[in-house]
């Protein structure tokens, strides 16, 4: 089994669900977001086009960042998740310099949103999970897929644009629609495998 | 601000891996990005090899260190923000204001990185601007931009400022390199710091900086750094990293840290004390070693280097009492923990760490101010200056309090601090009276890392005296491979044979004794400074190459080769770092350095060790002279000046040099 997801381009409105979604999921640090949506204008008027990209993690099948890692934090979880254990981590940023797609941060200090107030008490319970000093980044949820439930991004997607399943299942909805349609990955020139991909 | 210009590239080929090269005119505020010209590249390699061929080349023995015509050279090598094993050092260079001559120092965390990732690997800083600036690179462009907001912060407050401000969605992609109130106000051996908690100190960079009005350096990039033949690199890097890792499983853990532990009575790390009087520092244990440490740690690394598998940043963190509140990185450090703890007497950690961090925010190189507060408190227990004399200060030795103090003082260049500022050197010229014989430093600079050399390891310390910078060994060998560990020696070695056998197989000698004996040193030191040169112009950390003795000439040539697509072998490794010291030894020859300053503080050779287990032990000027000759002699150089020699420098390929020194009548015979 092999985890991925599929993003219909075609379907997204750039609401910004999956961003906020993920960032409620994970409480994540200020500045700091797991699924990002990049909007860019492209052409001249009066033919300009606007263009949606939400990206994540792509969870390669090759990951440059599990290669770098010096001290294993970077690893292969259950179905080809690719997750980072912060008790093995020590911080050195090898694996932000390796990944082609910037999906990596550093926790470098403890900020909170409201700044000399401190923190809220969710602030309190969700960051702990992402001890400073430490690399984060998106697991697709995993302990939600424990509780059999999708990523807070594809739950929470409004357009129904993204579709989470088994790559290894040519039966599944998400190898059925990279077949029938017109799908692309970032950066495949990397030669990591990405298991996010993109419709047309 | 004025433009920013771009130079086409000439029709020679690009070496890969190399990012352009800036030169920032801060008097005319021109900027100009360009290729890094290929036969620099490959003749000099990076990182210390540029800073040093550039300072030679533009900054003769007639500029003053605080003039424009001084420069700051920052270079990356070229490993520099690859995933190869502790790839993340950049190179200042300068002229240093305390010395005079050569100031050249090393710095890690990410900064450097961040710098590759933009498209840059090395910039020039020329000329001295009218009001303070901050130079600001992103991603292939570089601007100057007007710094009259941050100018008066400490390091800590710029770097804050500058991240919230050039990108609030994410400040921490923005690394900056700062100098604080220190560099600000010209103290002469200022640092600048990068990351908060790196800096590249001992050069004096920071007061240069302060000179030329430049607070700081913000950078950000997002570029990926790629190997020409990315999978023969990625081998390399995992066989280096392995033996690393292997090699810190026998080594103590926490960087060098529990050192400490071994500081007397009985231990093999003997800590000076109160300035080089004595070796005895009572009650140490229980308050200084890395045991008392270990309570305070908070179990995770703070601002470790990029790409480091065996980092030395661990985290501590002060919760109760005066000092609450207080953090430190790298907590275990010895150096730190030698030169507060011992050389000044501070005897408690959390008093210690404050000094650390008050250096960090001022800006301050942390060995310099230390031995400077040292020098005045050995003059202060002699009589020499009163407390009046010292704006009031009870300098006694630890007295906590009085040393903070003081700091402030000499950050801010007030009073009694005013004069401390001007390095223990000058000072003494200022304060007369005989005070002269109490300054601790080599070539001008404050001896560091606290190792006697009348009691302390032999390989060690003529490192110490060979130095080109002065003051420590940081460049040469700042290592254990004098220390016998008999899960990793000789056998584990990545050296020729030839040179193992003349510095390891000494008749007579066990391996355990064989710190203390000269015999052999000359060969040992000479082989590391070659390959710590090598180390810092290639942009990796020393640590693996000497502290754990893991890597060398073959890994270096297989990182190289890969990532540069330049084939080398491990033998020309070794040349380029012979070059490469070389060219840093021709640049003191030229200031006006002799033989005569390859030499210790008086104290050295005149007191012997009053108490401790080691007492009674002194250096001895002739078998010193001894070991020197021997010295000279493998490197080439001329045993009675202690100068370059013309043959030498040129089987090196540094023709030009050997015809310009020879010239100014600085070449030996």
């Amino acid at each position: 089994m092999r985890l991925g997801m599929v993003i219909d381009l075609k379907r997204c409105m750039g609401c910004y669900g999956c961003q906020m979604s993920c960032k409620a999921e994970h409480g994540t640090p200020p500045g700091v977001f797991f699924a990002r949506l990049l909007k860019r204008e492209t052409g001249k008027y009066p033919d300009l086009r606007r263009i949606l990209l939400p990206v994540l993690c792509n969870h390669c099948t090759d990951a440059p960042c599990v290669k770098v890692c010096p001290t294993a934090a970077s690893h292969y979880a259950e179905h080809g998740i690719v997750d980072i254990d912060p008790d093995k981590c020590v911080g050195c940023r090898a694996c932000m310099m390796a990944c082609p797609y910037n999906n990596r941060y550093f926790h470098d200090e403890k900020r909170n949103y409201f700044g000399d107030a401190g923190p809220t008490p969710y602030e309190v319970a969700r960051t702990q999970r992402h001890p400073v000093g430490t690399v984060m980044k998106c697991n697709f949820c995993r302990p939600r897929l424990a509780e059999g439930k999708e990523p807070a991004c594809v739950a929470n997607c409004a357009a129904r644009a993204r579709t989470f399943g088994d790559l290894d299942d040519a039966n599944s909805d998400i190898s059925r629609l990279i077949r029938e349609r017109t799908s692309f990955t970032l950066h495949p020139e990397a030669g990591t495998g990405p298991n996010v991909h993109y419709l047309e | 601000m004025s433009g920013f210009k771009v130079r086409m590239a000439d029709s020679r080929e690009k070496i890969h891996g190399y990012g352009k090269r800036l030169d920032v005119n801060l008097s005319s505020g021109e900027i100009v990005a360009s290729e890094i010209d290929p036969d620099f590249a490959r003749g000099f390699v990076g990182g210390m090899g540029f800073g040093c061929k550039i300072l030679y080349d533009e900054v003769g023995p007639d500029v003053d260190p605080f003039s424009p015509a001084n420069l700051v050279a920052i270079a990356n090598g070229p490993l520099t923000g690859t995933n190869s094993v502790c790839g993340s050092r950049t190179e200042v260079t300068t002229k240093h204001p305390l010395t005079g001559h050569l100031g050249s120092g090393n710095t890690g965390g990410v900064w450097g990185t961040a710098l590759k990732r933009a498209g840059f690997d090395l910039i020039v800083i020329r000329g001295s601007a009218v009001t303070p600036v901050y130079l600001r690179i992103s991603d292939g462009t570089c601007e100057l931009r007007d710094a009259g907001h941050l100018w008066g912060g400490n390091t800590y407050e710029t770097s804050r400022t500058l991240e919230h401000e050039l990108d609030p969605l994410n400040p921490s992609r923005v690394k900056v390199m700062a100098i604080g109130k220190a560099g600000e106000n010209l103290v002469r051996f200022a640092c600048a710091m990068n990351d908060d908690h790196h800096c590249a100190a001992r050069n004096g960079a920071g007061a240069v900086m302060g000179s030329k009005k430049l607070k700081a350096i913000a950078v950000s990039g997002t570029g990926l750094v790629r190997a020409a033949r990315p999978e023969q690199f990625q081998e390399a890097v995992i066989e280096a990293r392995q033996r690393a890792l292997a090699c810190e499983k026998v080594r103590p853990q926490w960087g060098t840290g529990k050192y400490t532990n071994n500081v007397d009575p009985q231990g093999t790390f003997y800590c000076p004390a109160k300035n080089y009087q004595s070796e005895v520092n009572p009650g140490w244990k229980g308050t200084r070693d890395a045991d008392t440490a270990s309570k305070y740690l908070t179990g995770k690394m703070v601002s470790p280097c990029h790409a480091c598998p065996i980092p030395c940043f661990t985290a501590a963190e002060v919760k109760e009492g005066e000092y609450a509140g207080v953090t430190a990185s790298r907590a275990h450090h010895p150096g730190v923990v030698l030169d507060w703890g011992g050389k000044c007497g501070i005897n408690s950690l959390p008093a210690i760490w404050k000094c650390k961090q008050l250096c960090q925010q001022f800006g301050l190189d942390y060995a310099s101010a230390a031995g400077v507060v040292a020098f005045a408190m050995e003059l202060f227990q002699r009589e020499i200056i009163s407390k009046k004399d010292a704006d009031g200060l009870e300098l006694t030795w630890g007295n906590e309090h009085a040393v903070m103090q003081l700091m402030q003082k000499i950050a801010n260049r007030e009073g009694f601090g005013d004069v401390l500022a001007e390095g223990s050197a000058r000072a003494a010229r200022i304060i007369g009276k005989g005070s002269e014989k109490y300054v601790m430093a080599t070539k001008g600079m404050e001896m560091m890392q606290g190792i006697d050399p009348r009691s302390g390891r032999k390989g060690w310390c003529l490192g110490d005296l060979t130095s080109p910078r002065g003051g420590d060994n940081v460049k040469s060998t700042h290592g254990n491979f004098d220390r016998y560990q008999p899960d990793w020696w000789t056998d584990k070695f990545d050296m020729f044979e030839d040179v193992k056998k003349k510095a390891y197989d000494i008749p007579g000698v066990q391996p355990s004794d064989i710190d203390s004996t000269w015999t052999g040193k000359p060969s040992m030191v000479k082989w590391f400074e070659d390959l710590y040169t090598m180390a810092n112009a290639l942009g990796v950390c020393f640590f693996p190459v000497g502290m754990g003795p893991s890597m060398g000439p073959t890994h270096f040539s297989k990182l190289y080769s890969a990532y540069t697509g330049l084939d080398t072998t491990p033998e020309e490794i070794v040349m380029l770092g012979e070059k490469l010291f070389a060219v840093m030894k021709a640049y003191i020859s030229r200031e006006g350095l002799t033989r005569r300053d390859d030499a210790w503080p008086e104290r050295f050779y005149t007191e012997p060790l009053p108490d401790g287990p080691n007492k009674g032990a002194i250096v001895s000027v002739k078998e010193m002279s001894k070991v020197l000759d021997e010295y000279y002699e493998l490197r080439g150089w001329d045993k009675q000046s202690g100068l370059l020699t013309e043959k030498k420098l040129t089987s090196l390929g540094l023709g030009d040099i050997a015809k310009e020194l020879g010239a100014l009548g600085k070449l030996g015979a």
